[in-house]
């Protein structure tokens, strides 16, 4: 049985028009009960970012020194492609049944719902990303400095990708080609990300430390919580009209 | 004129930019030119319609 | 007397003028090509360091200036079209993109090309030629967007959302890059050394920027004219346009 829709919800709780708290603990509680209920699917998406993690060196099988180069970027972009392919999940199931466009109806503020969403999609995509970091970096001869620079880059930057590809799955509600296209608007938008993060090992490694890049990053998700959710419900918006 | 055609030894290079370019300005334009031909000619076959200032872009009767 | 500005924002009132700036520009881009490229191509001496594949210069910076304005005067219309919801604001943003890739992609190429003689590779990961490949891709997530809809209003404004998350994007890009490479000074190229340019060179790249410049407004001018035709089929002034009455020659 479906969670309450906000319609139900709003008999029960007190109606507070434009209310940011309570619509954000509502949309994340409610998106993560929906997603424990699949728990298989959770599992093949953390799966998939192991995998292909694991796929390059097992592939490729270079001399240590080059893995040790290449991990940083690949267990970046391998991020990025888990987020991007648990995106369209986010609104997708809401908008077949209706409860996206009212969520979009009711007096809570959508950017609030929004964000409660986006919030979930990073809980069950970009932590189990952030908690594996460091096991399968060692795959790639990191060090235990640079291992601890790849994870709290990745906790400071997976926020970022969920919110950036919260506006690009909103954008691409219900449209053919969506994965595909999905992932074309996303990318352009994230590559700051990579570079900073990435960047954050090689500085250490280069003991140059990584506080800016640190710095920049941090900036770069205040920026994104405060901007994506506005610009995604906007677009949820677009794409009920 | 031959000091002209080689650049200094780098023909290709030069003749390589300025020649694609000229390739993707001229696809550009003949494209935009095939497409204002093509959107006439399907808009002469269309019936004039009097009520298309109000028409709203929900209208399942779109043209479009 | 003020000018009442908002009478072109009918289709029907800027069609004509679209028509008739698009052929001005046209004119004018044909001329200060012909002037750019004379004073590029044989009026400006070789270069002491580079020979004569600097030349390519003349293309290859206009380009790039003309794949970044271009790409900020689609945000502006997209602006436009948001708050004032006015279909020729859309249309003008998306008349613009397709002219916007072709300036980014002729950017990126010519790059390459100036790069291998210059620096001995086509390709390097440096601020300028990695934030170009990102506005291309920028672009073409624009133009995708629009393919993939069939709603024209839902297009314009899905289209104008994602114009100005990407406007608001490109500096952090390029800044980004360029922070990047400053790290990594050692292993990248740089592309942005511009040695002090000698006057004619600067004439030769004035003109060709205007002819840039130009060529780009004729071109979205055009098809803007396209998209009004495309969008407002069916309706009555359209129907009574010169050329509607003419037999169908094409």
């Amino acid at each position: 049985m479906r969670a309450l829709t906000p319609a139900l919800a709003l008999e029960t709780a007190a109606p507070a028009t434009g209310a940011v708290a309570p619509a954000f603990v509502w949309a994340l509680a409610r998106d993560m009960r929906i997603a424990f209920r699949s728990r298989a699917e959770l599992g093949v998406q953390v799966l998939f970012y192991v995998i292909v993690v694991t796929l390059f060196p097992l592939s490729t099988a270079p001399e240590r020194g080059l893995l040790a180069a290449l991990g940083p970027g690949v267990l970046w972009v391998a991020a990025l492609l888990a987020s991007l392919l648990s995106l369209p999940r986010l609104f997708a199931a809401d908008f077949a049944d209706g409860t996206l466009e009212q969520m979009a109806l009711s007096p809570w503020s959508l950017p609030a719902i929004v964000s409660g969403k986006i919030a979930a999609h990073w809980l069950t995509s970009g932590v189990p990303v952030v908690v594996l970091a460091p096991l399968l970096g060692m795959q790639y001869a990191l060090d235990a400095s640079a291992l601890s620079t790849l994870t709290l880059g990745l906790l400071l930057g997976t926020p970022i990708l969920s919110l950036l590809g919260a506006i690009g799955a909103a954008l691409t509600l219900g449209l053919r080609g969506g994965g595909a296209l999905l992932a074309l608007l996303v990318l352009p938008l994230t590559v700051p990300v990579l570079i900073f993060g990435a960047g954050a090992v090689d500085a250490v490694r280069a003991g140059l430390g990584a506080g800016a890049n640190f710095s920049l990053l941090a900036a770069g998700l205040l920026i994104a919580l405060v901007g994506a959710p506005l610009a995604a419900a906007a677009a949820v918006r677009i794409a009920l009209d | 004129m031959s000091e002209f055609f080689s650049m200094g030894g780098h023909a290709y290079y030069v003749w390589m930019s300025y020649g694609l370019t000229a390739i993707a300005l001229a696809v550009e334009v003949a494209m935009l030119l095939a497409r204002h031909r093509r959107v006439l000619r399907e808009a002469r076959i269309a019936e004039p319609d009097v009520s298309i200032t109000t028409r709203s872009a929900l209208d399942p009767g779109s043209l479009a | 007397m003020a000018l009442n500005l908002f009478r072109y924002a009918s289709p029907a009132s800027f069609y004509p003028a679209a028509q008739r700036m698009a052929r001005w520009f046209a004119v004018a881009a044909a001329v200060f090509a012909v002037a750019g490229l004379w004073v590029g191509l044989i009026k400006a001496p070789t270069d002491a360091t580079q020979g004569d594949s600097y030349r390519i210069i003349f293309i290859h910076v206009p380009a790039a200036w003309m794949s970044m304005f271009i790409y900020l005067v689609m945000a502006l219309w997209s602006a436009l079209a948001l708050g004032y919801n006015t279909r020729l604001s859309s249309m003008m943003a998306q008349a613009l993109a397709p002219t916007g890739a072709l300036m980014t992609f002729v950017a990126l190429v010519t790059g390459a090309f100036w790069g291998r003689p210059t620096w001995g590779t086509y390709w390097a990961w440096d601020a300028r030629m990695t934030s170009e490949l990102i506005l291309l891709f920028l672009y073409f997530g624009v133009i995708a967007l629009r393919n993939a809809i069939d709603d024209p209003r839902r297009a314009d404004r899905a289209c104008a959302v994602l114009t100005i998350v990407g406007a608001v994007n490109i500096p952090i890009i390029y800044f980004s890059v360029k922070w990047w490479n400053t790290l990594h000074q050692g292993a990248t190229i740089s592309m942005t050394a511009a040695p002090k340019m000698a006057s004619i060179m600067l004439t030769g790249l004035v003109l060709m920027s205007l002819a840039a410049w130009a060529y780009s407004i004729a071109a979205a001018l055009a098809r803007v004219t396209s998209v009004i035709i495309e969008r407002e089929r069916g309706a009555l002034w359209l129907s009574q346009l010169p050329e509607m009455r003419r037999s169908v020659a094409a």
